[in-house]
């Protein structure tokens, strides 16, 4: 579960991104996360990794204070995180499978089990074909895939999406939202800021619309 | 022990042996990074070179001469006794047999005037300067050694106070103040080993810094996935290591030849020196301590980068 209590974020140069946000995503719940560019949802995204510390307020996944965690901790909560941004971030001197195969080797797992769920990974977005590829051989839409597999591949309890869809055509990003939501049916709890309205009209899935740093629940 | 306590052991195991693995990764990464800039990583070793040449090479020196004096020593040592040069050949002779009959003295061995000059001449390669000499300016030496080393400087007084010699000498007393001055000269060239440390770690984890400027990108996307400081800076101390190893072990490859040149030299000059080397216990320290300088460099110079540049 993720809760935020009476959070707010002012930037060292005083510019206000959140202020006084409050919401609970329980446990393996899906929601989106949608405003204006500027409205704060990178913001709010990136305190719950401990990207970026609160300036007021607590943020609790499961009950834990993550604003407590001692620095060496944080390694360790990123893990639980899956993370997708926009821009897909692969290595280009790794090929798809070792960009993929990333998270478990922070984590050091052994090379049967990484190379087991990396192509499983894959399997789900459909790049086993691909994994000897460089990201620099692969479509914008393909290194976005191989992105989202990347941030599932150690089964992460959460997954972060920051305008996933923002680089693909409308009917990528719509079976990447699909995607989502069966990775969602799969227990995982999901939180996909965007800004694309009528791509996320078209799922039945509660919207957290961030306005100027406040947050309203979404009526429609 | 319950099962799943038995699963979490065999986890450990598992993942423990995955993290052995990734030494060796980080190990292999170090090196292809190093060979991926021949150049720059090339002259970072040979800066570390440079700066170690000429204290190793000190230091392999002072060690060969501490070497050569190891058989001077007082139980060892000769009483060299110089006659006036007045004294006449059948006075010398009484001299000898008198020597011959003290009961401190064990070997007693004459060099003529004649013998010192032939012997001079050969040890310096001076024979052509020393033909030019109307007279030979060489006294008559007698060299001998005591029964008993402890009678030594008693006998020496005793020999120096008689008519017909100019001076005694005990050789070692030279050499233990040749001893002395090496003692001192390596202590400084120690303590010049220490000073140079901080620039020698500059030098590498300045190196580093510049790897981990090229690699910004990959270094946020490993601490937002979770990897932890010590994941990141792993093939970093692999490759301060490595600079430390291969710098280290340049400058004692430019001493070796430095030494060469000198004995060279001396060889020119008629000067037969023993050949200094250092002994295996001194390479045995140097190169871990280079390597252990370059990693102390990484672990430095990756800590501040990793705490300037925390993922954002």
């Amino acid at each position: 579960m993720i809760e935020f209590i009476q959070v707010g974020k002012t930037y060292p140069n005083g510019q206000t991104a959140l202020e006084n946000v409050s919401f609970r995503l329980p446990a393996g719940r899906m929601a989106f996360l949608t405003g204006l560019s500027g409205a704060g949802k990178s913001t709010l995204l990136k305190l719950i990794p401990q990207i970026e510390r609160p300036s007021v307020g607590r943020v609790l996944i499961n009950g834990a204070d993550i604003g407590r965690l001692p620095g060496w901790r944080i390694p360790h909560l990123r893990r639980r995180i899956g993370l997708i941004f926009q821009n897909p971030n692969l290595l280009d001197e790794l090929n798809v499978f070792d960009n993929v195969a990333l998270p478990l080797r922070v984590q050091h797992y052994p090379r049967e089990e990484t190379a087991r769920r990396v192509r499983a990974a894959l399997d789900k977005v459909g790049l086993l074909d691909r994994e000897k590829a460089r990201p620099q051989e692969l479509s914008g839409g393909e290194q976005q895939r191989v992105n989202i597999a990347r941030a599932l591949v150690a089964k992460p309890a959460i997954i972060l999406a920051d305008e996933p869809t923002g680089n693909l055509d409308p009917a990528l990003a719509f079976d990447t939202m699909r995607l989502f939501t069966q990775f969602n049916a799969a227990g995982v709890t999901m939180l996909i800021a965007t800004h694309a309205t009528s791509l996320i009209r078209q799922f039945d899935i509660p919207r957290l619309v961030l306005h100027d740093g406040r947050l309203y629940m979404d009526s429609d | 022990m319950s099962k799943s306590q038995a699963q979490r052991g065999h986890s450990h195991g598992v993942r423990f042996g995955a993290w052995l693995a990734h030494h060796g990764e980080s190990l292999r990464d170090a090196l292809r990074r190093l060979g991926q800039r021949p150049l720059g990583s090339l002259l970072s070793m040979l800066v570390i070179a440079a700066s170690l040449t000429i204290p190793i090479t000190l230091l392999a020196t002072l060690h060969g001469a501490r070497e050569g004096l190891a058989g001077w020593s007082s139980e060892t040592a000769l009483l060299q006794v110089f006659l006036k040069p007045d004294i006449s050949a059948s006075d010398t002779e009484a001299l000898l047999a008198s020597l011959r009959q003290d009961p401190d003295i064990g070997e007693v061995h004459l060099i003529t005037p004649e013998e010192g000059l032939t012997q001079l001449a050969r040890s310096h390669a001076l024979d052509g300067l020393l033909q030019e000499l109307k007279n030979n300016p060489l006294p008559s030496v007698i060299e001998l050694r005591p029964r008993d080393a402890s009678t030594l400087t008693g006998l020496r007084d005793r020999l120096a106070a008689r008519q017909e010699v100019g001076s005694a000498r005990m050789d070692y007393e030279a050499a233990e103040r040749l001893r002395t001055l090496i003692h001192a000269g390596e202590g400084l060239t120690l303590l010049f080993l220490l000073l140079l440390a901080p620039a020698l770690a500059i030098t590498v984890g300045n190196t580093i810094r510049l790897e981990l400027e090229r690699r910004t990108r990959e270094v946020r996307l490993l601490q937002l996935i979770g990897a932890t400081p010590a994941f990141i800076r792993r093939p970093l101390l692999y490759a301060g290591a490595m600079l430390g190893l291969g710098g280290t072990l340049l400058s004692l490859l430019f001493a070796g030849l430095a030494v060469n040149h000198l004995i060279q030299v001396a060889h020119e000059h008629g000067w037969h020196i023993v050949l200094p080397t250092l002994p295996p216990s001194a390479l045995l320290l140097f190169l871990p301590a280079g390597a252990a300088l370059g990693v102390l460099a990484a672990w430095l110079a990756g800590g501040l980068h990793l705490r300037a540049n925390r993922a954002r």
